[in-house]
């Protein structure tokens, strides 16, 4: 009995949660039929007329299904490259002794609380001397580049908490660090790894900044930058930015869930902690 | 499962090489193959709007013609991302040969870094040709004391005016403003009828900033202007604390509305365009942005902005909003010659006059109105205010060396929103200037 | 020639990571060092202008900048007493047995998805105080006394903001927690229910012990985080009215991107980069002590 009412309990304190979380979708999803007085004059009412137009607007000015595509593309690469460069820079960093060890991984923390509007200048100006604006793989090592600090703290904290029995039952095996890394350690770490994976790829989706900056394209615009087609100085149009968010975060969702579903392969893969 | 992930992983690594690798060798090999030459514009007019549309078009249609000139657009809507943008470039001296900017202090660094190209010349050029295709008194932004030459060339202007409600006046009974003597009658005459005069936007803190522009220009004239630029004038003088005051009575009265440092622009214009607020200061823009096709558009009025002093009666706060300009850091002589030409095709008489079929607005450049546009009185009212008006500043911090003066004042007039007083105001404004050097 | 082999492996391993980090993050860095010593108006071929510490000094002497600072020390209370119990328990319940998980976990990481420029605008509405429905919330239980204008008054919009971002931030935490809380082995939890450590004792005793690596990665991104946290601010209050939201970041970047002053707002990108690492190195040590 007791433990049922636990149960109940825990299931209200979720779903609580989950509609405070949830919540703004749906006013998102409200206001990407409404126009800007709706918006503005009842932002969490019931749309008195739908305007299907924002939708319009939104694939047709701003071109909102090949920015999705764009963006896609610059968030999923980077991410992988993260996700390789930064595994292996941490198995080092957890498992190899060496001179200077404590300084580069001060310097990779050093990495995660820069802030960003100290690096624009710098980096635009490096862009422009190797020939790389306008092109997608200087932003996607730029953004790989700043998913990457906070990945190798990660995985390097992660890696530091598995035990090294494994490893030495491995190197008994006959394996070379190659062979650890990617067949005894990598599973091990799917946890950490999926979860930086989804961090990674969600900073690299939404990111405004650097692919404005960078990139002059219209053919290579990002979601965020698609979207500022409606946020001109005079004149703001709510209703197809809510349209465009809709439109952007349906990809979005479902990387989140495959990725996610790592995080328990993880579990099942039975990691060792010691 | 492990070899699906690696796999994944090396394939993305090889088709991010493969497509930057291709990427540079295209662009290398297109340069080559045509003698094109390529100028980079940069520009806020990305905007889903008639007249942002239109410059977009009209850019294409300059590159379909066959004169070796490729246009590369480079549109941000924001005002903020553009300026990051622009100011990014400049560090690096890769700046867009065209590029739009506001005028005066803003732009005055860019001048002084000898990174702009002095547009007399052009303008002056075969008797003054190009150089009449603009009213006269559209030059004041694109001149910088103690420089010789002519910097920009306008594209857009304004002038910001006073919109009302006939309905809610005649409810109220009340005439429009002519003074803000007069203002304060109106409010006060609709605040007893329940109705509220403005709702300001001042968490946007450019109202207040226009409010007060406003005050300056029309009751201490133009000549103030110059003054505070120079310090002569301090912005703790009895005058401009007069100015302040008026602010913060008409705060304290509710004049401006409930709940004003919550309240942005578009949540402004909602209020006036739903009736809800009597009044609304704006630029001539918004005739075209909100009213123009609206419901409401018989049922406003446009008059001048209040005057405090009689005298001044005929300034106003407008001018020149939008300008044009062409930088010379790094680039070659047949750039810029490409520059200039591009710079004539979007301010001739023709682009303005295709522009006004799109979207009426009031233009640096004279052109005949075409026969077949629909009447619109109240641009024409406005362009009657315009034509009456002497003289026009900009934003008056726009004439002040320091560029943080703009802040500076409108953080301070924001804090009469927050109940400071009018001596509060001059005080943060002057302990900030203090620190300035 | 084994330890060569060895030497190999660690130069190859870390050379990509290590190029980029010195690419896009050191470099800009050193960069921003040099200039925070310099005057420069931010246009290429303008002189740059050596003037020591004086910007230092400029900064250091300025208002605003210890107002913000104050303002990022609330962000940083606000990160460990509300933020980490929330995304631990959020990540307690979404690694736990009960049904629709998967519901859950999308769920209570939307905020991030959606962009903070939407979460922003919608914050902002819900917080105005005639017609937000946090406003019409309070007045309808009666609690007319609790209404307050949320994000103009100073002093309430920084922790409006605060408890905001928590909102936002709590389902990105709790994927941090989630990665370290799935690594538990099974076994340890079935072991302690045979000794009868059930609930919130198990949760005491085993959960929170064995995710310490976790807590530890949440103190260091939780400081570096509110150190460095803008976007969140920009979209709500600007800093504003009259600079009373304002956060270092916010004014780095007004500094830099507004008044062109370039050596000042480098010369508070260094001072954040100081006070991070030295905040991050008392953390560390600490949390050694207690191992």
């Amino acid at each position: 009995m007791k433990i049922r009412l636990k149960k109940i309990m825990l299931y209200l304190i979720a779903f609580f949660w989950a509609g405070v979380t949830l919540f703004p979708l749906i006013i998102t999803l409200l206001c990407s039929v409404k126009d800007n007085t709706g918006i503005l004059q009842g932002m969490f009412s019931l749309p008195n007329k739908i305007m299907w137009s924002n939708y319009t607007r939104a694939f047709e000015s701003a071109h909102v299904i090949q920015a999705v595509g764009n963006s896609l593309f610059f968030a999923l690469t980077s991410t992988a490259l993260t996700i390789l460069i930064g595994i292996l820079a941490s198995y080092i960093l957890s498992r190899k002794n060496f001179k200077g060890r404590n300084f580069i991984y001060t310097l990779f923390i050093i990495g995660i609380m820069v802030p960003i509007h100290c690096t624009i200048i710098p980096i635009s100006s490096m862009a422009t001397r190797v020939n790389g604006k306008n092109t997608s793989w200087f932003l996607i090592l730029v953004y790989t580049a700043f998913a990457l600090s906070q990945a190798v703290f990660l995985f390097t904290g992660y890696l530091n908490g598995v035990s090294r029995e494994l490893d030495e039952a491995a190197i008994i095996d006959g394996c070379n660090d190659f062979q650890l890394l990617f067949k005894i350690l990598f599973p091990v770490c799917l946890p950490i790894i999926s979860t930086e994976a989804i961090l990674a790829f969600i900073a690299g989706y939404g990111e405004l900044i650097f692919g404005m900056i960078l990139l002059s394209d219209p053919n290579k615009y990002t979601v965020a930058r698609a979207m500022l087609t409606f946020q001109g100085g005079y004149k703001i149009s709510l209703g197809p930015v809510f349209a465009c968010i809709i439109i952007a975060i349906v990809p979005m969702i479902t990387i989140y869930i495959l990725f996610h579903e790592k995080v328990q392969d993880g579990m099942l893969n039975g990691a060792i902690k010691g | 499962m492990k070899k699906k992930a690696l796999t994944f992983l090396l394939a993305a690594i090889v088709s991010v090489t493969i497509l930057g690798c291709s990427e540079k060798t295209n662009s290398n090999t297109s340069k080559k193959e045509n003698d094109e030459i390529v100028i980079t514009v940069a520009s806020r007019y990305a905007g889903d709007v008639p007249m942002e549309n239109y410059f977009r078009k009209k850019v294409e249609e300059f590159n379909n013609m066959d004169n070796g000139i490729r246009v590369e657009m480079d549109n941000i809507a924001t005002e903020t991302d553009y300026a990051d943008k622009l100011r990014t470039s400049f560090a690096n001296g890769d700046v867009p040969n065209v590029f739009l900017e506001f005028g005066g202090s803003r732009t005055r660094d860019y001048l002084e870094a000898d990174a702009l190209v002095d547009l007399k010349p052009y303008l002056e050029a075969n008797n003054n040709e190009w150089y009449n295709t603009f009213y006269e008194n559209m030059w004041d932004q694109s001149k910088y004391e103690g420089y010789d030459g002519i910097y920009s060339v306008p594209y857009g202007n304004y002038l910001i005016a006073m919109y009302y409600n006939k309905d809610l006046f005649a409810q109220a009974n009340c005439e429009p403003p002519k003074s803000i003597e007069d203002l304060m009658t109106v409010c006060e005459k609709l605040k007893s009828k329940g109705i509220l005069p403005f709702q300001v936007g001042e968490k946007d803190n450019f109202r207040f900033g226009h409010f007060h522009n406003n005050l300056v220009i029309k009751t201490l004239g133009i000549d103030a202007v110059d003054q505070l630029a120079s310090r002569e004038l301090t912005y703790d003088s009895e005058e401009l604390i007069e100015t302040y005051r008026i602010i913060e009575e008409m705060v304290d009265k509710g004049y401006f509305g409930e709940d004003i440092l919550d309240t942005d622009l578009a949540m402004e214009n909602a209020a006036f365009l739903n009736e809800k607020a009597a009044m609304h200061f704006d630029g001539t823009w918004f005739i075209a942005n909100e009213l123009a096709g609206n419901d409401l558009y018989d049922n406003i009025g446009i008059i001048p902005f209040p005057y405090g002093n009689i005298d001044c009666a005929n300034y106003a706060q407008g001018g020149v909003s939008d300008l044009f300009y062409v930088s010379k850091l790094n680039k070659s002589d047949e750039e810029i010659e490409a520059s200039i030409e591009f710079l004539k095709y979007i301010t001739s008489p023709d682009y303005f006059a295709g522009l006004y079929r799109e979207t009426q607005i009031l233009t640096p450049v004279k052109f005949d109105i075409p026969s077949d546009v629909v009447a619109n009185p109240l641009l024409d009212d406005a362009k009657e205010i315009l034509s009456n008006t002497t003289a026009v500043r900009t934003d008056i911090q726009n004439y002040d060396s320091a560029p943080q003066m703009l802040d500076i004042v409108r953080s301070a007039l924001q804090g009469l929103a927050m109940g400071d007083s009018a001596e509060q105001c001059a005080q943060n404004i002057m302990s900030r200037v203090d620190e300035l050097d | 020639m084994k330890k060569f082999k060895s030497k190999m492996i660690i130069i190859c391993f870390l050379m990509p990571a290590l190029f980029l980090l010195v690419a896009f993050i050191l470099y800009p860095v050193c960069n921003t060092m040099y200039l925070s010593l310099c005057k420069w108006n931010g246009i290429y071929g303008s002189p740059v202008e050596f003037v020591a510490f004086k910007n230092y000094i400029q900064v250091l002497k300025d208002n605003f900048f210890w107002k913000s600072l104050l303002n990022s020390i609330f962000f940083m209370i606000g990160g460990f007493f509300i933020l980490m119990p929330l995304s631990f328990g959020l990540a307690l319940i979404i690694t736990s047995k009960l049904k629709g998980k998967k519901f859950f976990k999308t769920a209570y990481f939307m905020p991030m998805m959606l962009s903070t420029t939407a979460v922003g605008l919608m914050w902002v509405y819900l917080l105005n105080p005639s017609y937000g429905a946090v406003n019409q919330f309070l007045e309808t239980l009666g609690l007319e006394g609790y209404m307050h204008d949320w994000l103009s008054t100073p002093g309430l919009n920084i922790w409006c903001v605060i408890l905001v971002n928590e909102w936002m931030a709590a389902g990105y935490n709790m994927l941090i927690f989630a990665a370290g809380l799935v690594s538990i082995p099974n076994e340890i939890y079935e072991a302690a229910e045979i000794d009868g450590c059930t609930g919130w004792k198990k949760i005491k005793h085993i959960s929170i012990p064995l995710c310490k690596d976790s807590f530890k990665i949440f103190s260091v991104l939780c400081i570096t985080g509110c150190l460095r946290t803008f976007d969140l601010i920009w979209a709500m209050t600007k800093g504003g009215p009259n600079h009373t939201s304002e956060v270092p970041a916010s004014l780095l970047y007004n500094e830099a991107f507004s008044y062109k002053a370039f050596g000042k707002s480098s010369a508070i990108g260094v001072l954040l980069l100081i006070i991070g690492i030295t905040l991050s190195l008392i953390l560390n040590r600490k949390l050694k002590k207690e191992d």
